[in-house]
């Protein structure tokens, strides 16, 4: 009846499965098996990771009062200097005079590699072994909205793929019944299109996580709470019982309707075992204060980190862990000592995620990236309390995944505030973050409106320094 | 001495003790300390200049580029920003912004100024600067000429290939309509059977009636047929009269225009909000209501063309055409726009770019945007002409900045009563605001109370109270009137207000490296006359709709033709609907296409003459089969049209679907359904029981369903819907509150509509809602069987879930 002769585009089109493959797959097998495997692309090399957790510190952490020491901003708080304020330039195209701010934080030096961290984050500091630092980070947009959108799907203005989609596009899922990318609670501007599969099919978009009370998180319309699972298996019964019929009444069964057939019956399957992976009540109070959830100041970046976790280990390729909305975030304009507020809310709990990864072995295979959309100046903003952003110069960390460990690639200036040596791009570290998983920045492409579209536009360098 | 065989050894003898700053640095800057100037060097033989010149070339710049600049400036790896510097013809040619290098003058040569770092656009390594020694190097090698003993490199096979302009000429897209369409073949089916027969293919029958009666209501109004009319027309003596008849009744009913104005919404990119914060366009309504009345009155597209770019350049005394042409240029307005974006040149460009990337694939089936940063690299645009037509848009405001800049919301001409009204209220409001001002004045020049009482004596107190008090009725003036002002009807645009001008190139799409200025102007591989001139002082704009809707020009009523063929056959002749150029895919049926865009033309320019023609063809009324003798096999993907497509429901039909067989589908149309006080889209809940065409287009929250089934992001130009099957969307049918909320009215409503109480009365009544038929014996025992497990009383009602299961199941997502 169908056995064979699908065009490769009928194919795509009616095997494009939800998350992960449909039946749809072994449907259509003997074709299928002409395909890569996992994913649509299929790696170009040997990955050295297999998925990405990324700690997303929106509004924009600032570099000097964390992770980039500057004893020289100390000594030369209050001067008045003349900088190519990002804003400004982008503004009127003119340098302006502003007034360096010392941070207010005491720094010391950690681990083996002694590298300098302050007071605001004292757990994470206890891993810097563990972490490589890029000191020369600097990418596109000024404001929040384009900065974000930039970070995520490589362009600030126009709609593109989300990396997590590229990854997905590229890799394919690890599990059959839970979505590839998946963003906890995503709150930045930009919205949906942050996680978000423009162009690419819609299997690929991030599924987003939200938490319906204190202790449990799910996906949209995961499950009814108003029937007994009893009752729902009885509803699917009733259900694929009439699909049967129907199919039969038809004169052919196109594999679309094989394919939405079997998807209620993958529904129904991720309905009784995704619960499990989002449900937290099964770890051990041990993990749980591991994580900070024993406090109410550390409880809900902990949950969400944790969640990753589970996530992680049930093959998700692309975590993205949200923190901070459009109320409370990093962007500290004026009043920058609430930088410790927010530094208090995910600074045990990523130190508990890289402990527990590290336990698990799972930091040997998975990325941790830790950044925001930008950094902030050294300079106070309108020579007041706070700090302005700065997307010239600012720092992100990376751990595991075959990345250099207890390492720091780049530097800013003296001041700390853009980066003179080992600059380094959003566009390279795309390209990086992608190259560790096996994909070519460059061949990890897709075709739309006439050319062919990727993460990292025309851009983008992989940055080996810093793979191990 | 300079390159002689001691600098050489030296630096071999300071080898064993470069150890930290590395052997090159040295030798560089031993090398760089001995360039003291080119004059050294006039007075050898040019025999021995020449040598020394390969020497120096060969010892110390190849070194140099070959680490710091080739692995992005070469053909064999990329050339970033149009440059290599691997040969001589290379950094000659220069890369985006110009010669790389002027032999013997190193200030002048960008290379230099780049690797010196000193401008903050133009600094190259791009992550970290060379070093000071290596940097006099270049310096001391450009200032003794530049000898290049690479010389030529690639240069042959760069310029051996036909530009794309030449080779796209004599594409089938660009070339004009043919015209020695025989008469014999005038038909849809003319055409589409004589391809049949030349790939000898059977055509199938056409479909069981109630499955043609079905397609149609679907693909003309997005909406099933009632059973009373599917029943009707099973009982008709004449179907082929009957089903003519009925093409005309959809064709003017209200539905018809809610469902064709939806599509062509998918490529206008329709929304109502941006991503950005969740800003709300209150105004976009109006355009979606343009759309739904146009192409419910069968406006001719030639027009709506013109008005969507241009309506507002138009003219006429009609008031009520006279806001139909207004409102149609919201389309020039609502892109996904970042308006946060702190520079506002490339703001402004940006928004340009987005202008021209939807007119580009809605109108010509191009990829203009492709010519942003480089001459398109397949389809005959060019740089000059991006930049032609840029200058054109970029002519009209679109953007008051701000830090937010802010979009332009222009006041609707009113009748003239009305008119006077809001201008006294206005003049009013700007009185109010003016005497604030002053008082708010006299209110800091009072002395300030201070605690001490005593320093003011009580006249003074008492006048500043009265100050105060006047100043706060002022001020509630100032709101009221200002709350009244703002009652006063609006629409999204852009508006030309200053002196069109001409801009630049902008080298690699970049605002602040500006090249050649160009004349405005439309794509120079398609000239029309006489609408390439653009009168002094118009922006062109007019002119540039005038041009793209010219039936000489051979793209706009081809695509439109497609279009709509793809809305009724679910695939167009041309499969990539949106782009005919030459990385698009190429007609299935060129005649025929060829002649739809004839028929459309000289029938002035009317959407539902095509659809006529193509909604009686047999080619759309044949059945789903797939048997090998119908191709099955041969052509699975039906490009012959041998058999009919299978035709899912879009999620709105899906969405309307529901509503309608539960019974709570308002009918209702156009108006604004944004609800007043909506500041952000961000987790607006829809609530209303209207077609889903009316419900607010928030592009960080859409209607329940959309989302999940396809709808396209409306954030860009789509064309072509995806076509999913996700488990998501079992989710959605299986669990949202929606899908519940309208199998629970459809439970109520069969229990109130059926006079029989017992199960069987209502699923024979639930499958003639849901579609159209009774249920067969096997359905009618499934659902029998499901009402009898009684000792199960898990449900809360079972015939909800009942209704619920129709609604999931395949036969309501997919039609026969």
């Amino acid at each position: 009846m169908f056995e064979n002769s699908f065009s490769r585009r009928s194919m795509l089109r009616q095997s494009a499965c939800g998350f992960g493959g449909l039946a749809a797959n072994a449907l259509l097998g003997r074709v299928h098996s002409a395909m890569p495997s996992s994913g649509l692309v299929g790696t170009h090399h040997t990955p050295k990771a297999k998925r990405i957790i990324f700690l997303f510190m929106f509004g924009g952490v600032s570099q000097v009062d964390s992770f980039d020491y500057k004893p020289a901003l100390a000594k030369r708080h209050g001067e008045l200097l003349t900088f190519n304020d990002a804003r400004q330039l982008a503004k009127t195209g003119k340098a302006t005079e502003q007034k360096l701010m010392a941070s207010p934080w005491k720094f010391k030096p950690y681990g083996q590699s002694g590298r300098w961290v302050s007071d605001l984050f004292p757990g994470m500091a206890e891993h810097i072994d563990d972490l490589c630092l890029l000191h020369g980070m600097h990418t596109e947009g000024v404001a929040h909205g384009p900065a974000t959108l930039f970070l995520h799907c490589g362009s600030t203005n126009m709609t593109r793929p989300s990396m997590g989609s590229w990854v997905n596009y590229g890799l394919g899922s690890e599990n059959e019944n839970l979505p590839g990318f998946v963003s906890i609670t995503p709150k930045a501007p930009g919205g949906p299109r942050n996680y978000g599969a423009a162009f690419l099919p819609p299997k690929f978009q991030g599924t987003r996580m939200v938490s319906t009370n204190t202790e449990q998180f799910t996906i949209d319309n995961l499950s009814r709470n108003d029937l007994s699972i009893s009752a729902v298996a009885k509803q699917v019964d009733l259900l694929q019982r009439l699909n049967r019929n129907q199919l039969n009444r038809r004169s052919i069964h196109e594999a679309e309707l094989e394919a939405a057939l079997e998807s209620y019956e993958l529904a129904w399957k991720m309905q009784r075992l995704a619960p499990d992976v989002l449900d937290l009540s099964t770890e051990s109070k041990a993990t749980l204060n591991m994580y900070g959830i024993d406090d109410p100041a550390t409880k809900d970046y902990g949950q969400k980190c944790l969640l990753a976790r589970r996530l992680c280990e049930a093959g998700v390729r692309f975590i993205e862990v949200n923190y901070g909305g459009d109320t409370g975030n990093w962007d500290q304009h004026s009043d920058l000592p609430k930088h410790a507020e927010h530094a208090k809310a995910v600074d045990r709990p990523i130190a508990g995620l890289l402990m527990d990864l590290k336990q698990r072995g799972l930091l040997e295979d998975t990325i941790v990236w830790w950044g925001g959309e930008f950094g902030r100046t050294p300079y106070s903003e309108g020579k007041g309390t706070g700090r302005d952003h700065n997307p010239g110069g600012f720092t992100v960390w990376l751990a595991g995944g075959g990345i250099k460990a207890g390492f720091a690639h780049g530097e800013t200036d003296e001041l700390g505030f853009a980066g003179i040596d080992g600059r380094v791009h959003m566009h390279d570290l795309h390209a990086t973050l992608l190259h560790q998983l096996g994909l070519d920045h460059k061949k990890l492409t897709f075709k739309h409106a006439g050319r062919d579209f990727r993460l990292t536009d025309v851009h983008g360098h992989v940055v080996h320094d810093i793979i191990a | 001495m300079m390159w002689s065989m001691e600098v050489l050894r030296s630096e071999f003898s300071m080898d064993s003790m470069s150890r930290a700053l590395g052997r090159f640095a040295i030798s560089i800057l031993l090398v760089a300390l001995c360039l003291i100037g080119p004059t050294k060097l006039w007075g050898q033989s040019a025999a021995l200049r020449e040598v020394e010149n390969q020497n120096q070339f060969e010892k110390w710049v190849r070194p140099a580029l070959t680490q710091y600049c080739l692995k992005c400036h070469s053909s064999d790896t990329e050339s970033n920003g149009g440059l290599v510097l691997d040969s001589q013809y290379g950094w000659e040619k220069g890369g985006d912004s110009g010669t790389a290098i002027v032999p013997g003058r190193s200030d002048e040569s960008l290379l230099i100024k780049a690797i010196r770092y000193d401008e903050t656009k133009l600094q190259m390594p791009p992550d970290k600067k060379l070093p000071a020694e290596v940097v006099k190097v270049f310096e001391a090698w450009v200032n003794a000429g530049a000898h290049d003993p690479r010389g030529e490199g690639r240069r042959s096979d760069r310029s051996a290939r036909n530009s794309p302009q030449e080779a796209a000429s004599d594409y089938w897209s660009y070339k004009p309509l043919s015209v020695k369409v025989s008469a014999a073949l005038s038909s849809v089916d003319g055409f589409v059977n004589q391809k049949l027969s030349e790939v000898e293919l059977l055509a199938a029958p056409p479909a069981e009636r109630r499955d043609q009666v079905r397609r149609l209501y679907l693909d003309l109004t997005g909406l099933p047929p009632s059973s009373e009319a599917i029943q009707a027309m099973l009982a008709s003596s004449d179907f082929e009269n009957d089903y003519r008849n009925l093409v005309e009744h959809l064709l003017s009913s209200p539905q018809y225009g809610e469902s064709i104005a939806r599509r062509w919404m998918d490529v206008v990119r329709y929304a109502e909000s941006v991503t950005l914060r969740g800003l709300v366009f209150k105004e976009a309504w109006r355009y979606r209501d343009y759309l739904i009345k146009a192409f419910s009155q069968d406006r001719s597209f030639d027009q709506m063309i013109c008005e969507q770019i241009a309506g507002d350049l138009l003219k006429n005394d009609d008031p009520n055409e006279r806001y139909l042409q207004l409102v149609a240029t919201t389309f020039m307005a609502i892109g996904d726009t970042n308006f946060e974006k702190q520079d506002k040149q490339q703001l402004e460009m940006d928004y340009v770019d987005e202008q021209l990337d939807v007119i580009g694939q809605a109108f010509l089936g191009q990829t203009i945007g492709c010519a942003r940063c480089h001459d398109h690299k397949f389809d005959p645009i060019s740089t000059r002409d991006y930049y032609a037509m840029a200058g054109i848009l970029k002519s009209a405001v679109a953007l008051r900045h701000a830090n937010v800049s802010n979009w332009i919301d222009q006041p609707l001409p009113l009748p003239m009563n009305e008119e006077k009204r809001f201008g006294d209220l206005e003049s009013q409001l700007q009185s109010v605001t003016k005497n604030l001002a002053t008082k708010k004045k006299e209110m800091v020049a009072k002395p300030k109370k201070k605690g001490d009482s005593n320093s003011l004596d009580a006249e003074e107190q008492k006048e500043t109270a009265l100050l105060a008090e006047e100043v706060k009725q002022l001020e509630a003036d100032q709101k009221q009137l200002q709350a009244q002002v703002d009652l006063r009807p609006k629409y999204l645009t852009i508006v030309e207000e200053s002196l069109p001008k001409d801009i630049p190139i902008h080298v690699r799409g970049d605002v602040h490296n500006l090249g050649d200025v160009v004349p405005r102007g439309f794509l120079s591989a398609i000239s029309i006359q006489p609408f390439d001139e653009i009168p002094a002082g118009a922006s062109g704009r007019l002119e540039l709709a005038k041009w793209i809707l010219s039936p000489d020009n051979p793209l706009t009523a081809r695509v439109y033709a497609n279009r709509v063929w793809s809305w009724m056959l679910g695939q167009g002749l041309v499969e990539s609907v949106s782009n005919f150029g030459t990385t698009g895919s190429v007609p299935s049926h060129p005649e025929l296409l060829d002649w739809l865009a004839t028929e459309l033309i000289q029938n002035n320019w009317s959407t539902k003459h095509l659809i006529r023609l193509i909604v009686q063809s047999d080619a759309y009324r044949r059945k789903v089969a797939a048997t090998n003798s119908f191709g099955f096999q041969l052509d699975p993907d039906n490009r012959y049209y041998s058999r009919g497509n299978q035709r899912r429901l879009t999620a709105e039909e899906l969405r309307d679907s529901m509503l309608y067989a539960s019974g709570e589908l308002d009918l209702a149309m156009g108006g604004p359904l944004v609800r007043a006080e909506t500041k952000s889209d961000t987790n607006y809940k829809h609530s209303s029981t209207r077609r889903s065409i009316y419900h607010p287009l928030f592009r960080n929250a859409l209607p329940e369903l959309l989302d999940t089934f396809d709808f396209p992001s409306p954030s860009m130009s789509v064309g072509q819907r995806p076509r999913s099957t996700v488990a998501t969307q079992a989710l959605v049918l299986m669990n949202s509150d929606w899908v519940r909320a309208r199998a629970k009215a459809m439970a109520a409503r069969l229990r109130s509509e059926c006079e029989d109480t017992d199960p069987a009365t209502w699923i024979e009544a639930a499958f003639q809602i849901c579609f159209q038929r009774a249920p067969s014996i096997d359905e009618l025992r499934t659902c029998l069987a499901f009402f009898e497990s009684k000792q199960d009383l898990q449900f809360p009602d079972q015939l909800e879930t009942l209704t619920h299961s129709l609604f999931a199941s395949i036969d309501f997502r997919y039609l026969e």
